[in-house]
C-alpha cells in the first residue's frame, strides 16, 4: 500500500508537469491545427529561465521568509519570458506559413525545436545541470501512508493554474475570442476579432504554462538538461490527444492519467521503466486509431 | 431500372438537417438537374452519393446495387463478408465504438462509375492539364507497384495508351492545346472544362456536375450545354446542380427541386417551372 | 467515351520517342553528357585517388544518399512527414546483424539479406502505416517520431537477441567470387564497398525515377495536392500512401544492411532521432523535396558539413585565433561553440528553408511553382466525413 501511494504520488507530480505542457499543445492545436513540435523545448527553456532567475536573485540561499515572494517572482518572470518566446516563435516561424501546404509549418516546427535545443546545447552543454529544490520538505501523514508535501504543493499549483486557465477561456473576452477563432476563423474575423493577436495570446499562455511545468520539473528532479523537453513533449502530447485534443480540461486530465500510468508501469513491472515509453506510445496509437477524439474532445484529428 | 436511386436519404450535421428524407432517381441516359435556393442541401446530396459523406439514414442504389448501406453490396458479392460485418459490429459495440462504417469509400464509388466535379473546382493545381486527366484514368489502369518500379513493357504500353487517351479527352473538351500548362495557370473557364475532362477519364456511367456554369458568360454557357449534350450522346448519364435557370431549362430533361433539404418538386422543366411551391421557394429567398 | 482503337498510333514516332526516353539518343546530344562524365569519374575515383580514407568517406556518404532518396519518396513525392525514418534503418541493420554474425551463429549470405531486409523493412512500414496513415499529417509525424524512438529502445532492451547496449559486434561481410585479381573478400577495405554502393545507388535512382513517372507517382502527386479530389478521382488514398511509406522504408532497410556490414558493428545509439532521422530530413528539405537531384546534392552537402566541416572547423578557428592573437577571442571558446552547434545548424536549415526557400536548393520545376506561389485557397467546404 505504501508503495502504491508512493507511485501514485510520483505519478501525480509527473502528471501535473505533463498536464501543464499538454495544455500548450492542446490550445495551439485547437486554434491553428498545428502540433507545435517546439513546445517540448519551450518547456525546457522555461525551466532554464527559472533557473537563471533563481540564480540571479540568489533564491537558493535566501532565508525562508523570502522564499514565497521569491518563488512568485521566479515563476512570474520565467513564465512571462517564456510566453514572449512562444509569441516570437509563432510570429517568426508559423505565421508566415499559415496558408502554406500542411507540410511546411510542420517542418518549420521541427526546425524550431532543434533551434531551441541547439541554443541550449550550445550555451549549457550536453550535461545535466543541477537545479535547486525549493519545495518544502516533509510529508503529510494520511494514516495508511504518507505523501510528500512537495508533491501536494505541485499538484495544487498545477490544478490552480488549470482552473485559472479554464475560467479565463470561459469567462473573459479574450478567452471567448480564442474559442471562436478555434471553431471558425473566418467567422471570428468577421466579428472583428483580431486573429493574429488571439493566436499570439494562445501561444503566450501555452508557453507560460510550460515554463511553470519546467520550473516544477527542475525542483522535483533537481536536474535539467537541454533535451529533457523531447521526451516530456512526446508524453505530454500523448496526454493531450488522450484527453481530447483541443480540449483544455481533457489535456489536464490526460496529463494526470498518463503520469499515473507511467508511474504504475515503471513501479510494478520488472524493468518497467524501459518499457514505459513503449506503453505511452501504444496509448497514442490506440487513441488515434480507435478514439481519435480522445476522452473529452470534440475535434476529430482526421481530415 | 434507374441508374441512381436514392431512398429516404437524410443527413444531419449535429442539430442541422441538411438533407431530409429525399427520394429521387436518375434514369440511364438522361440529363437530370437538381436546383434549389442556396443552402438547400444540393451539394450535400452530391457528397452523399459520391461517398464523401455518410448518410444519417436512407439508402443509395447505383445500377441496382446497394451502395449505402454497403454491407448489402458486399454481401451480394461475398456472403462470408456479411458474417464478417456482423462479428465486427459486435466487437465495435463492445468497445463502444458504434457500428462499422456502412458506406463505400469515395474512391470505390468512383470505381463503380460515379464521377463528380466540385463546386469550387478542385484540380491538382501544380500538375499539368494532361497530368490531371491522366490521374483521372488511375482507377482504370492496371499497372502495379512492380510495373512502376521496373518499367515493364506492360507499364510502358499502358502509359502510352493513357497519355493518348488523356489527349483525346482534352480534345473532347477543347483543351488540346493546353496539355502542358499547369492547371493553376489556366483561365477559369478552362479549369472547369479540365475538371470535366478529368472526371470523364474515370470512365463514369454517371457524371455529376456541381454548378458547372458558375461564373460563365453566355457564350461559355452555350458551349457548356453543347458539351453536356455531347457527353450524354456518348452514353453517360448527367446529373447536374445548377443555378442558372436558362441552362437548366434548356439542357435538362428532368428536374428535381430541393428546399431546406427537402424535395419540393420533380418533373420535366415546364412543369417544375410553373410549380407554385418552386416559385415561392425562390421568390421567398430572393428577398 | 470511345476508346481510341480506331486510329493506331504512328509506329515510327513511337519508336523514336521510346528511344529518346531511354536516354541513349540523348547522350550524343549533350544533355546527358555531364552525367556520363560524372559516372566515369565516379568509377575511376578509387583508382585515381590511392588514399583509401577518401574512398571510405565516399562509401559512407553513399548510404546517406540512399537514405535521403528513400525519405524523399515519403516526404517529397507523397508529402507525408516521417520523423522516424531511422527506425527502418535500424530494422534493416539489426535484421542483418542478427542473421549474419556470430550472435546466433547464423550466417545467411549478405546478398540474400540485402534484398530480404528491404522486404522486412517494408513489412514494418506497412504495419506502422496501416493504422496511422489515415491521420492528418501532424499526427503521422508525431506517431512516426514515437516509432523512431521506440524501435532503437526495443533493440537496446532486448539484450539476449540484440546484444543490448553494446549491440552486435562482428557482423558478417559480403563475399564475392574472385574477379580481376581481387580475392573477393570485402574485409575492411572500403573500395569494394564503394563500388557496391555505387551500383546500389545507380539501380535505386533508376527504380525511383520509374516510380515517379508512373501511375503510382502521379497518384502520390495528386494526393499531395488535394487528397479529397484525389479520392474523388478514384485513387485509394490509404493504399497509395501505404505504398509510399513501405517503399521508403524498404530503401531505408536496404541501406541498413549495407551500413551494418560495412561498419562491422551495430549499436542502438546510432539510430536515434537526432543521429539519423533529422539528419536525413534536413538533407531532403535542403536539397529540395520531391526532386532526386536536389536530394542527392543535399545529402552530400549535409554529410560533408557534419562529418568534415563541423569537425575540422573548431580546429581551424583555434589556429586562426591563436595566430591572430586577439585577446578576448581566445577566452570565448568559439571553437567549443562551433563544435556543439550541429543541432542549431540543422534547426536553422529546416526552419530557414521552409520560410525562405521552400523549394530547396535545387527544386523540381513543379515544386518551385507550388511552394513559391503558395497554395490556392483551401477548399471552402470542409468535406471531411461526419
Amino acid at each position: 500500500m505504501k508503495f502504491f501511494v508512493q507511485q501514485l504520488t510520483f505519478g501525480l507530480t509527473n502528471g501535473a508537469i505533463y498536464a501543464l505542457i499538454a495544455l500548450g499543445y492542446t490550445m495551439v492545436y485547437g486554434i491553428i491545427e498545428l502540433i507545435n513540435f517546439a513546445h517540448g523545448d519551450i518547456f525546457t527553456v522555461g525551466g532554464f529561465f527559472g533557473l537563471t532567475v533563481i540564480g540571479l536573485i540568489g533564491l537558493d540561499r535566501a532565508p525562508a521568509a523570502l522564499l514565497v515572494p521569491g518563488l512568485v517572482l521566479v515563476f512570474a518572470v520565467a513564465m512571462g519570458l517564456n510566453g514572449l518566446l512562444g509569441v516570437v516563435i509563432e510570429r517568426v516561424a508559423y505565421r508566415p506559413l499559415r496558408n502554406a501546404p500542411r507540410l511546411a509549418p510542420l517542418i518549420t516546427a521541427v526546425g524550431m525545436s532543434f533551434v531551441l535545443e541547439g541554443i541550449l546545447f550550445l550555451i549549457k552543454g550536453p550535461n545535466q545541470i543541477s537545479y535547486p529544490n525549493l519545495l518544502p520538505s516533509g510529508s503529510v501523514n494520511l494514516g495508511f501512508a504518507s505523501m510528500s508535501l512537495a508533491a501536494i504543493l505541485i499538484v495544487v499549483i498545477a490544478v490552480a493554474l488549470m482552473v485559472a486557465l479554464s475560467q479565463f477561456i470561459r469567462r473573459t473576452r479574450i478567452g471567448r475570442a480564442m474559442r471562436a477563432t478555434a471553431q471558425d476563423r473566418d467567422a471570428a474575423r468577421l466579428m472583428g476579432i483580431n486573429i493574429n493577436r488571439t493566436i499570439a495570446t494562445t501561444f503566450f499562455i501555452g508557453s507560460a504554462l510550460a515554463a511553470a511545468g519546467g520550473i516544477i520539473y527542475g525542483f522535483y528532479f533537481q536536474t535539467i538538461a537541454f533535451d529533457v523537453g523531447f521526451r516530456a513533449g512526446l508524453i505530454a502530447f500523448t496526454a493531450a490527444v488522450f484527453g481530447g485534443i483541443g480540449n483544455v480540461v481533457g489535456a489536464s486530465i490526460g496529463g494526470f492519467i498518463i503520469g499515473i500510468i507511467i508511474a504504475m508501469v515503471s513501479g510494478y513491472f520488472q524493468g518497467g521503466q524501459q518499457w514505459s515509453d513503449v506503453v505511452v506510445f501504444s496509448i497514442l496509437i490506440l487513441t488515434l486509431v480507435f478514439r481519435p477524439t480522445g476522452l473529452l474532445g470534440m475535434r476529430v484529428p482526421e481530415k | 431500372m434507374p441508374l441512381l436511386e436514392v431512398k429516404g436519404l437524410t443527413k444531419r450535421f449535429g442539430g442541422l438537417v441538411a438533407v431530409n428524407n429525399v427520394d429521387l432517381s436518375v434514369e440511364q441516359g438522361e440529363i437530370f438537374a437538381m436546383i434549389g435556393p442556396n443552402g438547400a442541401g444540393k451539394t450535400t446530396l452530391f457528397n452523399l452519393v459520391a461517398g464523401l459523406y455518410k448518410p444519417s439514414s436512407g439508402q443509395i442504389f447505383f445500377n441496382g446495387r446497394s451502395v449505402y448501406p454497403v454491407r448489402d453490396f458486399w454481401s451480394t458479392y461475398m456472403p462470408p463478408l456479411a458474417a464478417y460485418y456482423t462479428v465486427a459490429d459486435a466487437i465495435r459495440r463492445g468497445l463502444g465504438l458504434g457500428p462499422m462504417p456502412l458506406g463505400l469509400k469515395t474512391h470505390a464509388v468512383t470505381t463503380l462509375g460515379v464521377a463528380r466535379t466540385f463546386q469550387n473546382i478542385r484540380l491538382f493545381s501544380y500538375m499539368t492539364a494532361l497530368e490531371n486527366v491522366m490521374v483521372g484514368e488511375h482507377a482504370r489502369m492496371h499497372a502495379q507497384v512492380w510495373d512502376a518500379l521496373l518499367r515493364t513493357p506492360f507499364a510502358r504500353r499502358e502509359e502510352r495508351q493513357v497519355r493518348e487517351r488523356a489527349r483525346e479527352l482534352l480534345r473532347f473538351v477543347g483543351l488540346e492545346r493546353y496539355g502542358e500548362q499547369y492547371a493553376r495557370n489556366l483561365p477559369y473557364g478552362f479549369q472547369r472544362r479540365l475538371e470535366i475532362a478529368r472526371a470523364l477519364a474515370t470512365e463514369p456511367k454517371l457524371l455529376m456536375l456541381d454548378e458547372p456554369a458558375a461564373g460563365f458568360n453566355p457564350q461559355e454557357k452555350a458551349e457548356l450545354m453543347q458539351l453536356i449534350k455531347e457527353i450524354r450522346s456518348q452514353g453517360i448519364t448527367v446529373f447536374l446542380i445548377e443555378h442558372d435557370m436558362k441552362v437548366v431549362m434548356e439542357v435538362s430533361e428532368r428536374i428535381v427541386v430541393l428546399d431546406y433539404g427537402e424535395k419540393i418538386a420533380e418533373g420535366p422543366p415546364q412543369k417544375v417551372r410553373s410549380d407554385p411551391r418552386v416559385i415561392e421557394a425562390y421568390l421567398g429567398k430572393s428577398a | 467515351m470511345k476508346r481510341p482503337n480506331a486510329r493506331p498510333p504512328s509506329r515510327i514516332i513511337d519508336r523514336i520517342r521510346a528511344f529518346e526516353l531511354r536516354g541513349l539518343g540523348a547522350i550524343g546530344r549533350g544533355r546527358n553528357f555531364p552525367y556520363l562524365l560524372l559516372g566515369i569519374g565516379l568509377i575511376l575515383f578509387p583508382i585515381l585517388d590511392p588514399d583509401s580514407s577518401h574512398v571510405n568517406v565516399a562509401a559512407d556518404a553513399g548510404h546517406w544518399i540512399l537514405l535521403a532518396l528513400g525519405l524523399n519518396i515519403v516526404v517529397g513525392y507523397a508529402g507525408l512527414l516521417d520523423l522516424g525514418y531511422a527506425a527502418f534503418f535500424a530494422i534493416g541493420s539489426y535484421a542483418f546483424a542478427i542473421l549474419a554474425s556470430g550472435q546466433f551463429n547464423i550466417h545467411i549470405s549478405f546478398w540474400v539479406l540485402l534484398i530480404a531486409s528491404a522486404f522486412i523493412a517494408a513489412l514494418f512500414g506497412v504495419l506502422l502505416g496501416a493504422p496511422t496513415l489515415r491521420l492528418r499529417g501532424d499526427y503521422l509525424a508525431i506517431v512516426t517520431l514515437g516509432f523512431g524512438e521506440i524501435v532503437p529502445r526495443v533493440f537496446r532492451n532486448a539484450s539476449p537477441i540484440t546484444g543490448g547496449v553494446n549491440g552486435i559486434i562482428g557482423v558478417d561481410q559480403p563475399h564475392l567470387p574472385p574477379i580481376l585479381g581481387w580475392n573477393g573478400n570485402f574485409g575492411f577495405n572500403p573500395v569494394p564497398y564503394y563500388y557496391l554502393i555505387l551500383i546500389i545507388l545507380g539501380v535505386s535512382i533508376w527504380l525511383i525515377n520509374n516510380l515517379r513517372n508512373s501511375r503510382l507517382g502521379r497518384a502520390w502527386m495528386a494526393i499531395r495536392e488535394d487528397e479529397v479530389a484525389a479520392a474523388a478521382t478514384g485513387i485509394n488514398t490509404v493504399t497509395t500512401k501505404l505504398l509510399a511509406f513501405a517503399l521508403g522504408a524498404s530503401f531505408s532497410g536496404f541501406a541498413g544492411t549495407y551500413y551494418a556490414s560495412k561498419l562491422f558493428v551495430v549499436v542502438p545509439e546510432s539510430f536515434s532521432f537526432q543521429a539519423v532521422s533529422v539528419v536525413v530530413l534536413v538533407m531532403v528539405v535542403l536539397g529540395g523535396m520531391g526532386n532526386m537531384r536536389g536530394v542527392i546534392v543535399g545529402a552530400i552537402l549535409i554529410y560533408f558539413i557534419q562529418t568534415y566541416l563541423l569537425i575540422q572547423l573548431p580546429g581551424w578557428i583555434d589556429s586562426a585565433i591563436s595566430a591572430l592573437n586577439i585577446g578576448f577571442l581566445t577566452k570565448l571558446d568559439i571553437s567549443g561553440y562551433v563544435q556543439r552547434s550541429n543541432y542549431l545548424i540543422f534547426g536553422i536549415i529546416l526552419a530557414g528553408i521552409m520560410l525562405l526557400r521552400p523549394q530547396g536548393l535545387i527544386p523540381s520545376a513543379q515544386r518551385k511553382v507550388e511552394l513559391e506561389l503558395g497554395t490556392s485557397e483551401e477548399a471552402v467546404a470542409d468535406l471531411g466525413s461526419a
